[in-house]
């Protein structure tokens, strides 16, 4: 009995397709397992199911009934529950009050019936073993597994008979992780439906009846669990893509050291970390999310405080980066976030474009160059061929993904620096944009660049970089030449 | 095909570059009309004496309000501008007409003068310092720092001068106020603060960074600008600006006030707001903010002189700087969304 | 660039066809005369005041302009230079701040505009006349004369007094300190001064203040205030501390005001307070019209001169006689 049926779901953002088609559907009484890389588009599917956004086309059906969730709040009504990577709990309140926070059982006069909280609560504790846990228990004395429990009792007060866990493991041991499968389980048996996204495959394969996996948008593969293995679900995740043609440029590599990482620590997610790039070499980064790339990169520009460990910049050996520091040795950083950090959005591309190379063109009394500044604009724009009518009005906001990204490569590469660090720079970015960032990062190696490649695309990765390193859980793995370059050894490094 | 598809981009970018006017000013409309209306239909409006009493009068806003812009960039709060206006008044003051150096006119002016800028420099660095490395909001900081400054105001005045003002100031400090024959000086001190504001924020990189900053501090770190002194500095101008304003006011009152400028906070913020600076940031100006006063004090003025009663002139006011953050609103909105490209 | 010249030129436009309307713009001079009454703030004693202001101006028929300050000494000033841009032909003047409003008080002389002070003198500038009440002297009668009353036959102890401020920066609210902690001084078998209570003629200054005073020292006998604005806030905070009691009730706090408006009086009348100094508000407006008239009409000269505005001081005992003199005794319920 289909329970939930996405039909030819499709979304774009800002002009960039995200899920191209998707159809789905879920069963009663199963646990449909749903695998894919970052960006592959998950996020965007549930977030669609759950009424966070809106699908530009395509229709879903809840038991065979139209189904338009305009808010989360009508998910949760139909009985669609959400368990996240991050647990929605509250800390400083009960079980409880935490199982009940949507809506308090109202007794008599309209007060908060506690008891009636209390005995419910103590009888799912007691269903699904929870030892140890009264209702009226804090929620921040629990450790992870129990609050996990938690919200799933919530989600089972609350009605829902879908349940989506979005890589539920990843702060659980596996004591508690045994007690979740155990749950799943029982739940399954009870009827309950569940969508199991996770990037740990073993779980997916022992857990679920039937799998689908996801990239770039498209449902590219799916079914029951008894065809799949590991090997093949790696392959269908990360793809051999015929449509992504990688430039290729002669360039040679120096032996100069440009660059190097010495035993970086940074907060919890960077934990001893050694690397170093030559004089034109291009340095891929893979990771999965949480994994800690886009930290290392922010820990040697200098935008997290290094808490350990030192950052050499062509020779000279730093323990303390900041922005500026990094620039004047003729470092750049695009940050993988270009709406929050690499660009001025309402502002126009001129703007944008003058950030950083402003600083060098101070003169007397202060004021900036402007002719110069003009110049500098007009060669950038055409250099990262961003197409734009007029730049000085354009607003950022008003480009594609990709000629945003161009302005944010133009805005650095103005000061000529020698080091780059880029995160995920095409992510966001339509097919052609993606080719020129290519021939961008490469013309500049070939030109004696270091560059820093940090990416979760695995194909891009392999297709321009020269090496590349493994990060997983906030420690370099491993690090593989040209050479051994292959989807399945990369990403068993990093799951 | 091609000339049809050529015209409606003409057309496309000329109704692009009306909208940028207005969205760069949108104030610009009101003020020619409160203008007209002021020539047309009030009487003595446009009399000599009272076009310069008009001119004066927007001495008595525009600096302070200039010094504000850079605050307002920033999307910030300064309450304590006002209070460098009465501290730098009665020190500045003191020394000028009751301090030992009052014997020697134009010594007791330098250094008067001298005085009240450091008073504005000491509020800035006051300022700037708690937000920036004690990372205080900026409201609560300002506030305290206007409390203060008001408190100790009119302590000393009480304490030393045994009333709120006093009068005989130097005849070369008076000269700044303008009166008689010196009516052009607080005019061409106005109008050197209002280039000088406009300047740093259009010519020099100071001013590039405060844009910036103002528009998104993030993005503005990680491009190297340093946002700490950026903002810092700001605080610093507009405590200077606040100084300029307390000398201008107190040689044109004649008096060292402890009350001085109390009430003009919601002035100085309707002028920078109406004029169309936004107060989340990162857009607008000084020279939208002397529109703003522009508009302010005619309005002002010839509601005065029709003889609106003053509840029905705090009214108009209230409306036009409800209308004005309505404006920026929808300018905020359309700024934000993403518009489809123009032409790739 | 384009559309600064753009803007610029329209300005420039404006300008100019405003320079050949001035002409036609300026009000008809049809004999009329017209008045500027600069006001400080408004109170029960400045209403009253003002209606003084507005009848003399009817009975003479004088158009008056009426311009409120609201306590803010620059915007003041502003204003008067806004009442010499229209020519008015005289100006009332009532100050924020006596010392700031010199520089205005001087243009409009300067200007050939006359300018009678009301209620509060100018310091720095000499204007056509000043209507004061002297009330150093007032506010000496009321605190003197209460010693004479049965109330202070037989004290125990010297009265515990409250001093309330006015505005530092108003002749009148220092003279009345001045006066009062003088006369406190000479009467020291009757008087005991505890505490001052600057109020800044601002109510909610004086309520706090006030509430503040009485925590400290609860036991008060005495409050004195140099306005009935006051009355109000005294009201307030003796109520608080259950103190709000008519003369002879357990609890009683002795109260004494000055200004003689409608709150002063009905709390005489309805036996919470004792005394009243009454200066006449409306003959204070009446008078700075008509001698402003008079100066216009060649009858007085301008010279500076202090007129001497009348008071008297109604208590409980004597209200019946005296209290029907009051300005505000016909709004009394």
């Amino acid at each position: 009995m289909s329970v939930l049926q996405l039909k030819d779901i499709k979304k774009s953002f800002f002009g960039v397709q995200v899920l191209h088609g998707i159809s789905l559907e879920l069963k009663e009484g199963e646990i449909l397992g749903l695998v894919g890389e970052n960006g592959a588009g998950k996020s965007t599917m549930m977030n669609i199911i759950g009424g966070v956004l809106q699908p530009d086309s395509g229709s879903m059906f809840l038991r065979g009934e139209e189904y338009h969730p305009e808010s989360p709040q009508v998910a949760t009504d139909n009985g669609i529950s959400f368990i996240h990577q991050e647990l929605s709990l509250f800390s400083n309140l009960t079980v409880a009050e935490n199982i009940y926070i949507d809506g308090y059982p109202k007794g008599k006069l309209g007060m908060i019936d506690k008891k009636k909280m209390a005995s419910t609560t103590e009888e799912y504790l007691k269903r699904y073993h929870i030892e140890n846990v009264s209702p009226s228990t804090s929620i921040g004395q629990l450790p992870m597994g129990t609050r996990q429990m938690i919200e799933i009792i919530k989600a089972l007060v609350k009605n829902s008979h879908i349940l989506i866990f979005d890589e539920p493991t990843t702060s659980l041991s596996n004591r508690e992780k045994e007690l979740l499968f155990k749950t799943l389980n029982e739940l399954r048996e009870a009827g309950y439906s569940i969508i199991y996204i996770s990037h740990i495959l073993e779980d997916v394969l022992m857990l679920s009846n039937r799998i689908y996996v996801l990239r770039d948008g498209s449902i590219v593969a799916d079914g029951p669990t008894e065809e799949w293995d590991r090997d093949r679900l790696i392959h269908e995740m990360v793809g051999r893509d015929i449509k992504q043609v990688y430039p290729t440029l002669e360039k040679t590599i120096e032996n100069d050291v440009a660059f190097e990482v010495k035993d970086l620590c940074c907060a919890d997610s960077v934990k001893d970390v050694n690397f170093s790039i030559r004089k034109g070499e291009i340095l891929g980064m893979f990771g999965l999310m949480g994994a800690g790339r886009s930290e290392v990169a922010r820990a040697i520009f200098g935008v997290d405080p290094i808490q350990g460990g030192s950052v050499v910049i062509k020779g000279k050996e730093y323990h303390k980066t900041t922005p500026d520091l990094c620039i004047n040795n003729g470092m750049a950083f695009i940050t993988e976030n270009r709406r929050e950090e690499g660009l001025m959005m309402p502002k126009p591309v001129n703007d944008n474009m003058a950030m950083v190379m402003d600083r060098n063109l101070v003169r007397k009394l202060g004021m900036i160059d402007r002719a110069k500044e003009a110049e500098l604009n007009d060669k950038m724009i055409h250099a990262v061929s961003v197409k734009v009518t007029n730049p000085k009005t354009q607003t950022a906001n008003s480009l594609s993904g990709g000629n945003q990204q161009k302005v944010v490569i133009g805005k650095w590469i103005v000061t000529k620096p020698e080091i780059f660090i880029v995160d995920e720079p095409t992510r966001g970015v339509d097919v052609g944009a993606k080719y020129e960032i290519y021939k961008l990062l490469l013309r500049l190696a070939s030109e004696g660049a270091a560059i820093l490649f940090i990416s979760s695309e695995m194909e891009e990765l392999m297709g321009i970089s020269d090496r590349i390193v493994v990060m997983k859980d906030g420690h370099l793995v491993k690090s593989i030449d040209k050479p051994d370059f292959s989807s399945e050894l990369i990403g068993s490094y990093a799951i | 095909m091609e000339r049809t598809e050529n015209k409606s981009l003409k057309i496309r970018v000329m109704l692009d570059k009306g909208r940028r006017l207005v969205m760069d000013y949108p104030i610009i409309f009101f003020v020619f009309v409160v203008f007209l209306f002021g020539i047309l239909f009030v009487p003595y409006f446009t009399t000599s004496y009272n076009m310069k009493n008009l001119c004066l009068q927007l001495c008595d806003l525009l600096i302070i309000a200039c010094g504000y812009t850079f605050i307002e960039l920033n999307a910030g709060t300064d309450l304590s501008a006002t209070s460098v206006l009465c501290v730098s008044s009665v020190l500045g003051g003191w020394i000028m007409a009751l301090s030992p150096l009052a014997a020697y006119p134009v010594l007791a002016t330098i250094a008067g003068i001298a005085t009240m800028l450091l008073i504005g420099l000491l509020f800035g660095v006051i300022n700037g310092f708690s937000v920036v490395r004690l990372k205080m909001p900026s409201f609560i900081v300002t506030m305290a720092t206007m409390l203060v400054g008001q408190a100790f105001a009119t302590w000393f005045a009480q304490v030393v001068f045994g009333k709120n003002s006093i009068g005989g100031l130097p005849q070369p400090f008076l000269v700044l106020g303008g009166s008689g024959k010196y009516f052009l000086v607080p005019v061409v001190i106005s109008l050197v603060m209002f280039f000088l504001a406009d300047f740093i924020l259009r010519r020099t990189k100071l001013g590039r960074d405060i844009y910036c900053v103002g528009t998104n501090p993030n993005a503005s770190y990680i491009s190297g600008i340093n946002v700490k002194r950026t903002v810092f500095i700001m605080f610093v101008l507009c405590g200077l600006f606040a100084a300029v304003e307390g000398i201008v006011l107190t040689a044109r009152n004649m008096a060292a006030m402890s009350t001085l400028g109390s009430t003009m906070f919601l002035n100085i913020v309707s002028a920078v707001v109406v004029g169309g600076t936004s107060v989340s940031g990162g857009f607008g100006g000084v020279k939208q903010t002397l529109l703003g006063s522009v508009f302010i004090v005619i309005l002002n003025n010839a509601m005065n002189l029709v003889g609106v009663e003053w509840q029905t002139i705090m009214l108009v006011q209230g409306l036009a700087i409800l209308l004005a953050t309505i404006i920026d609103f929808m300018l905020k909105r359309a700024r934000y969304t993403t518009r489809r490209r123009l032409a790739e | 660039m384009k559309k600064r010249i753009l803007a610029a030129m329209l300005v420039l436009a404006l300008l100019v066809s405003g320079l050949f309307a001035q002409g036609s713009k300026e009000a008809a001079d049809d004999g009329q005369l017209r008045f500027g009454a600069a006001i400080s703030f408004i109170t029960g004693y400045y209403s009253a005041m003002i209606d003084g202001i507005y009848e003399a101006g009817e009975d003479l028929g004088i158009e008056i302009v009426l311009l409120n300050a609201e306590s803010d000494s620059t915007k003041q000033n502003q204003q008067m230079e806004n009442l010499i841009a229209q020519q008015v032909d005289a100006i009332i003047c009532n100050p924020e701040d006596s010392v700031a409003i010199a520089a205005s008080v001087q243009k409009a002389m300067d200007a050939g505009i006359p300018v009678v002070m009301v209620d509060r003198i100018v310091d720095g500038a000499t204007p056509s006349k000043m209507i004061i009440n002297n009330s150093y002297d007032l506010a000496y009668q009321l605190v003197e004369e209460y010693t004479k009353m049965s109330d202070c036959e037989n004290l125990e102890a010297p009265l515990k007094t409250l001093v309330m401020v006015g505005s530092m920066a108003d002749s009148y609210a220092v003279n009345c300190l001045n006066a009062m902690r003088d006369a406190i001084n000479d009467y020291p078998e009757y008087y005991q001064l505890v505490a001052e209570i600057p109020g800044d003629w601002n109510q909610d200054t004086a309520l706090k203040g006030l509430q503040n005073a009485l925590s400290a020292n609860p036991d008060i006998d005495l409050i004195l205030t140099p306005s009935d604005m006051y009355i109000p806030c005294i009201e307030s905070a003796l109520d608080q501390i259950g103190c709000w009691k008519k003369i002879g009730e357990e609890g009683h706090v002795r109260v004494m005001s000055m200004d003689g408006d409608v709150n002063g009086l009905q709390a005489i009348k309805d036996g919470y307070t004792e005394a009243d100094a009454v200066i006449d508000a409306v003959l204070c407006g009446r008078w700075g019209v008509e001698y402003a008239y008079n100066i216009l009409q060649g009858n007085e000269v301008e010279d500076g001169a202090t007129i001497d505005l009348p008071g008297f001081i109604v208590n409980y005992q004597n209200f019946d006689e005296t209290a029907p003199n009051a300005y505000s005794y016909g709004d009394l319920t």
